[in-house]
C-alpha cells in the first residue's frame, strides 16, 4: 500500500527524504522493501519505530528532530491507510502562495457518509478551516479530511503545546491505563479541532480519487481506483490481451513472474501478484490474488482476495459481495466497516488468509478464512477460524 | 377415431382372436382408455360417459385424495397374454404439479426419465409381459419378431434414440435409420392380414383432458411410436363440461368384460417392473387383489402394509405409524380382479383408504414383495434419486447402454447425439438427453440434462435437472436440486442454489438460497 505513497512523494521535486513512523515491529520484509524502494526512487527512506503507540500526532512530535533535520521548507504527513492520487504538487503550490502551519487535503462526501470521517468547515474564499470535528454525530459539513497533510516547521509549536498539556493532565490522573499514555497526541481532536478558526489551518480541496482503506474489503475498492488511475498515469502497467495469452477485460495488473493459462479470462479490476499460477479456464473478476497463490483449473473467483500461498481447487467457486460506494454518486465513500449487523455476518468480500487450501468443487461465499486453514466443504457467510 | 371405434366394436376384447381392422396397420384392438380419473385408485368421480361413441372412454372430474379437482387422465392398455387378455390402467395423474416447472411445458408422463418418457418405461414393461420373458429395467429385451412356433409377435427392445432400427441394431446405438430397415419395421405387421391367430399389436389410446389434443398428438406419436412397440396412438380431448358419474359405470363394464384381472399402475413409480410375476402371483392365490409392496428404510413417512410372511396375505394397513409396525409400503402397483369393482363407490374416495382396508379384513388382499429398487419420481428430489437407482440397476442388467470413456465417472447415460467437450468430468449418475451439448471443462454430477440443452464451458452442476433447450452459461455453479424449466437462459458466472426456474426465464443474478424464480 505505501508504495503508492512513496511513489507520489518521489514525484515532488525537491523531496529530500521519506520517513515512516509507526509502532509496527520491523521485520525482514519491511527492511527489504525499504531497500528496494530506496534504489528505485533514489531517496533515503527510513523507518522510525515509536516506543509506544503515540496516536496520530505523537510520533510527529517525538521524532521532530529527525523531521526538521536539514531544515526542510515543509513536510508532508500522509496516513498509510488511504488510497489517493496524491495531488502533492498542487498542495505545495497552495502552500507556497500562502504559508500557513497546517494545510489539509480535503474531499467531498455525501451528507450521511461524512459522519464517518473528519468534517471540515471551510471559508470558501480563503479556504481557512473554521471548524473541525472528527466523526461527528450530526451533520457538520460535506467536506472531509483525507488524511493527507502538508505542515510547515511552525506546526510543531502547537504540537508541543498539546504534548505538554497532555503530560500535565496525565500526571493528575490516577490510573495510567485509562488516559492515553504520555506522549500521545491525537492530531484530529487535539490539534485541528482546537486550532480551527484561528487562521492556522487551511484546506485544499481535491476532486481526484480517494478512499480510506480500513478493512480488507475496502482494499478491493482502492485497487479498482488505482487500476483506473493507471490508465492515465502508467498504462504500461496494465495487461493487454495478446494472442496466446489470457483474455483481458477492463483494468488488469499481472505481475511479470505470474503464470496465467491462455484459456483464463481476467477482469475487470484484477490484480495478480508475484509468482501466482492461474490454471486453465479460470475466471477472475474484481479480485486480488496475492503472491504465490495457485488457482487450479476451471475455478471462478469473484469479489475476493486470495491470500499469499493459498491454493484453490478445481471447479471451486470463491465469491464475495461487493460493498462499493454507489458508483452513480461521485461523492459516495465507503460506509462504516462493521462486520456484523443484528448478529449476522454482513455479506462482504471473501478473504482467504495466507496458505489457505480450498478443496475442489466447493463454494466459499461471503466468508473470511483465517490463515493456514485447510477446508473440507462449502461455506456461506461464515468466519472460519 | 372412427376407425378405432369401429375396430373396437368389431372385435371382442377378450379373446386373442383374429384381428381385422381397416387401415394400413393391423392391430387387435386391445385397449383403451380412458381418460379419467385419478379415478380408480385414488377415487375420483367418473363424470362423463361417452356412450355415443361406444368407446371405453371416461373422463374423471377426478378428485384426488386431497379433495381438489384435478384434470386427470389415465390410460389403459390391454395386453394379450397366454392366459387371456389382461388390461392395464395407468394412472397418469393430473397436472403433475409436484414436478413443476418441468410439467409446465409437457404433461408429466412425457417428461423424459433417463432419456425415455416416464410413461414409456411402464408401457414397455407391460408390452413385454406377454412374451413371457423377464423384463429388464427400461423395458424389453427381445425384438418384435414373429415367433413362428407360438404364432404371436414379441416386442422389440427399447431404443435409445428413435431413428435406429431395432432389428439391425439391438442396442439402439447405431445412429440414423437405415432406410432398408423399413422392411423389418414394416414386417411387424406382416402376416396379420388374413386369418390366423397372429399378431396382436397393442392399441393405445390416450385421452388427455388437461392438455389439448392438437398440441399433444404429434408429440406423443413422435415419442412413443418410434419405439416400435406396435402401439397405435389415438388422441382425444374432451371439451364439454364434465357430466355425471357415468364413467365409473363405464369402467366397470369395460373391465368386467372378461373375468381376467387387470393391472392398476401409478405412473410416477420407477422400478424393475415385475408384471409377469405379479400376474402369476395373482392367479396363484386367486383372491381379489394383489398389491406390490417394497421395503423402505423410513416407513413412517408412508402408508405401511402388515402382511403374513409366507403367503403374503395382508392383515391391515397403517397410515404413517408412530412406532415401527412394518417396513413394507405400498409400491403403487396392483393387480385386481373385476370383482373389486363392485366395492367402489361413486364418490371421491381413495382406494387405499376405503377399499383396500375392507378387502384386507376379508382376506382378499395379498402383497407381493418387490425385489430391487423402487422410487416415486413425482418430485425433483426423488426424480434424481430415482435416476441414480435406475442407472445403478442398468449397470447390472444392461451395462452396454451406459457410457464410458475419458472424463466419464460411474454410471452415466448419454444419448448418442449428445456432444461432450474436452476436460470434462461427467458423472456419477448423470443422464444426458438427445442433442445435449456440454462444452469444455464442465463438471456434472448427479444431474438429468434434457433434450437440446447447452451447458457452456467451465460450469459445475450437481443434483440439478436442466430442462429442454436450456442454455447454461460459463462458470455457472448450480446445486441442491436446482430445476430449470424449458428454454431457460442462465447468464455466466452465476450461482444457483436450489432455484426452481419457470420456463423461458432469463436468470441474470445469483440465487444463493432456494427459491422459485418466476
Amino acid at each position: 500500500m505505501i508504495q503508492h505513497h512513496i511513489e507520489a512523494c518521489a514525484q515532488v521535486p525537491g523531496m529530500q527524504e521519506i520517513l515512516l513512523i509507526g509502532f509496527y515491529q520491523p521485520d525482514e520484509a519491511l527492511t527489504q522493501f525499504l531497500e528496494a524502494a530506496q534504489q528505485e526512487f533514489h531517496l533515503p527512506i527510513r523507518y522510525l519505530q515509536e516506543f509506544a503507540p503515540l496516536g496520530t500526532g505523537g510520533g510527529l512530535y517525538h521524532f521532530r528532530d529527525q523531521i526538521l533535520a536539514g531544515g526542510p521548507e515543509a513536510f508532508f504527513v500522509l496516513n498509510a491507510d488511504v488510497c489517493s492520487d496524491f495531488p502533492l504538487n498542487a498542495m505545495l503550490d497552495a502552500h507556497r502562495r500562502q504559508r500557513h502551519p497546517f494545510l489539509l487535503l480535503g474531499t467531498t462526501a455525501n451528507r450521511t457518509q461524512s459522519l464517518n470521517y473528519g468534517c471540515i468547515v471551510e471559508n470558501p474564499q480563503t479556504h481557512e478551516v473554521l471548524h473541525y470535528v472528527e466523526k461527528p454525530s450530526t451533520f457538520i459539513s460535506d467536506i472531509i479530511n483525507c488524511g493527507i497533510y502538508l505542515f510547515s516547521p511552525e506546526a510543531l509549536k502547537p504540537l508541543r503545546d498539546v504534548f505538554q498539556r497532555n503530560q500535565q493532565d496525565g500526571q493528575l490522573e490516577d490510573s495510567p491505563g485509562s488516559w492515553p499514555g504520555a506522549g500521545t497526541i491525537r492530531l484530529e481532536q487535539d490539534v485541528f479541532s482546537a486550532l480551527a478558526g484561528q487562521g492556522q489551518i487551511y484546506v485544499h480541496l481535491t476532486e481526484g480519487i480517494w478512499s480510506q482503506i480500513k478493512s480488507a474489503g475496502s482494499a478491493l475498492y482502492a485497487s479498482r481506483l488505482y487500476l483506473g488511475r493507471y490508465q492515465i498515469t502508467h498504462p504500461e502497467r496494465l495487461a493487454k490481451h495478446s494472442p496466446g495469452g489470457p483474455r483481458i477485460r477492463g483494468n488488469v495488473y499481472i505481475h511479470p513472474t505470474a503464470k496465467v493459462a491462455p484459456s483464463a479470462v481476467l477482469g475487470p479490476n484484477v490484480s495478480i501478484g508475484k509468482g501466482v499460477t492461474v490454471g486453465e479456464g479460470v475466471r477472475l473478476r474484481e479480485s486480488i490474488v496475492l503472491h504465490g497463490a495457485t488457482l487450479q483449473e476451471h475455478t471462478c473467483v469473484l469479489h475476493s482476495i486470495v491470500g499469499w500461498g493459498s491454493t484453490v481447487g478445481r471447479w471451486a467457486r470463491v465469491e464475495g459481495t461487493p460493498n462499493d460506494p454507489n458508483p452513480n454518486d461521485p461523492r459516495a465513500r465507503m460506509d462504516s466497516e462493521s462486520l456484523f449487523k443484528d448478529g449476522k455476518l454482513l455479506p462482504a468480500i471473501t478473504i482467504l488468509g495466507c496458505r489457505v487450501r480450498i478443496p475442489a468443487e466447493v463454494l466459499i461465499l461471503n466468508s473470511i478464512v483465517l490463515p493456514h486453514k485447510e477446508l473440507s466443504r462449502s461455506f456461506t457467510n461464515q468466519i472460519i477460524l | 377415431m372412427r376407425q378405432l371405434i369401429g375396430a373396437l366394436q368389431d372385435t371382442s376384447l377378450a379373446a386373442p382372436g383374429p384381428a381385422r381392422v381397416p387401415g394400413p396397420r393391423p392391430s387387435a384392438p386391445r385397449l383403451l382408455l380412458v381418460c379419467g380419473g385419478p379415478a380408480l385408485a385414488s377415487g375420483g368421480e367418473w363424470t362423463r360417459w361417452n356412450q355415443s361413441r361406444s368407446v371405453w372412454l371416461a373422463e374423471g372430474a377426478g378428485r384426488g385424495t386431497a379433495g381438489r379437482a384435478a384434470p386427470p387422465w389415465l390410460l389403459g392398455l390391454s395386453l394379450p397374454s397366454p392366459a387371456g387378455a389382461m388390461k392395464a390402467l395407468i394412472l397418469v395423474g393430473g397436472y403433475g404439479t409436484r414436478l413443476r416447472p418441468l410439467t409446465l411445458s409437457t404433461p408429466k408422463p412425457l417428461v423424459d426419465f433417463c432419456n425415455k418418457p416416464i410413461l414409456l418405461h411402464q408401457v414397455e414393461a407391460l408390452a413385454a409381459v406377454r412374451s413371457g420373458d423377464r423384463v429388464g429395467p427400461g423395458g424389453t429385451k427381445d425384438g418384435w419378431r414373429r415367433d413362428r412356433r407360438r404364432g404371436w409377435w414379441e416386442p422389440v427392445p427399447p431404443l435409445l434414440s428413435p431413428p435406429a432400427c431395432p432389428l439391425c441394431c439391438p442396442t439402439g446405438r447405431c445412429g440414423p435409420r437405415d432406410p432398408s430397415c423399413e422392411l423389418h419395421v414394416a414386417g411387424v405387421g406382416e402376416g396379420n392380414e388374413g386369418a390366423g391367430a397372429e399378431g396382436e399389436a397393442l392399441t393405445l389410446a390416450l385421452f388427455f383432458s388437461a392438455w389439448p389434443a392438437s398440441h399433444l398428438e404429434g408429440e406423443v406419436d413422435q415419442v412413443i411410436s418410434p419405439f416400435q412397440l406396435g402401439i397405435r396412438i389415438s388422441m382425444s380431448h374432451e371439451e364439454e363440461p364434465l357430466g355425471t358419474a357415468g364413467p365409473l359405470a363405464l369402467a366397470r363394464d369395460l373391465l368386467s368384460e372378461t373375468a381376467d384381472p387387470f393391472f392398476v399402475l401409478n405412473s410416477d413409480v420407477i422400478c424393475d417392473f415385475p408384471f409377469q410375476a405379479m400376474a402369476q402371483f395373482h392367479r396363484h392365490h386367486g383372491q381379489e387383489g394383489s398389491i406390490l409392496v417394497t421395503k423402505v428404510e423410513e416407513p413412517s413417512k408412508y402408508g405401511v402394509v402388515v402382511c403374513e410372511a409366507e403367503t403374503g396375505r395382508i392383515h391391515r394397513f397403517v397410515e404413517k405409524p408412530q412406532v415401527f409396525v412394518s417396513n413394507k409400503i405400498n409400491a403403487g402397483m396392483y393387480v385386481l380382479s373385476p370383482a373389486v369393482l363392485q366395492r367402489i363407490q361413486l364418490q371421491p374416495t381413495s382406494i387405499e383408504k376405503e377399499v383396500f382396508p375392507v378387502m384386507a379384513k376379508e382376506g382378499q388382499l395379498y402383497a407381493m414383495e418387490l425385489q430391487g429398487f423402487w422410487m416415486d419420481i413425482g418430485q425433483p428430489k426423488d426424480f434424481l434419486t430415482g435416476m441414480c437407482l435406475f442407472l445403478q440397476s442398468l449397470r447390472q442388467k444392461q451395462p452396454e447402454r451406459l457410457c464410458s470413456g475419458p472424463g466419464i465417472v460411474g454410471n452415466v447415460l448419454v444419448d448418442p447425439s449428445a456432444r461432450i467437450g474436452q476436460n470434462c468430468s461427467i458423472g456419477p449418475n448423470v443422464s444426458l438427453g438427445p442433442g445435449v451439448v456440454v462444452e469444455d471443462g464442465v463438471c456434472i454430477r448427479r444431474c438429468t440434462v434434457l433434450r437440446d440443452a447447452h451447458i457452456r464451458s467451465h460450469s459445475w452442476l450437481e443434483s440439478c435437472i436442466v430442462g429442454w433447450r436450456c442454455r447454461v452459461g460459463q462458470w455457472v455453479r448450480m446445486e441442491n436440486v436446482t430445476v430449470l424449466g424449458e428454454d431457460v437462459i442462465v447468464n455466466d458466472e452465476l450461482y444457483l442454489n436450489g432455484a426452481s426456474v419457470l420456463p423461458h426465464k432469463s436468470i441474470g443474478e445469483s440465487v444463493p438460497e432456494p427459491r422459485i424464480i418466476m
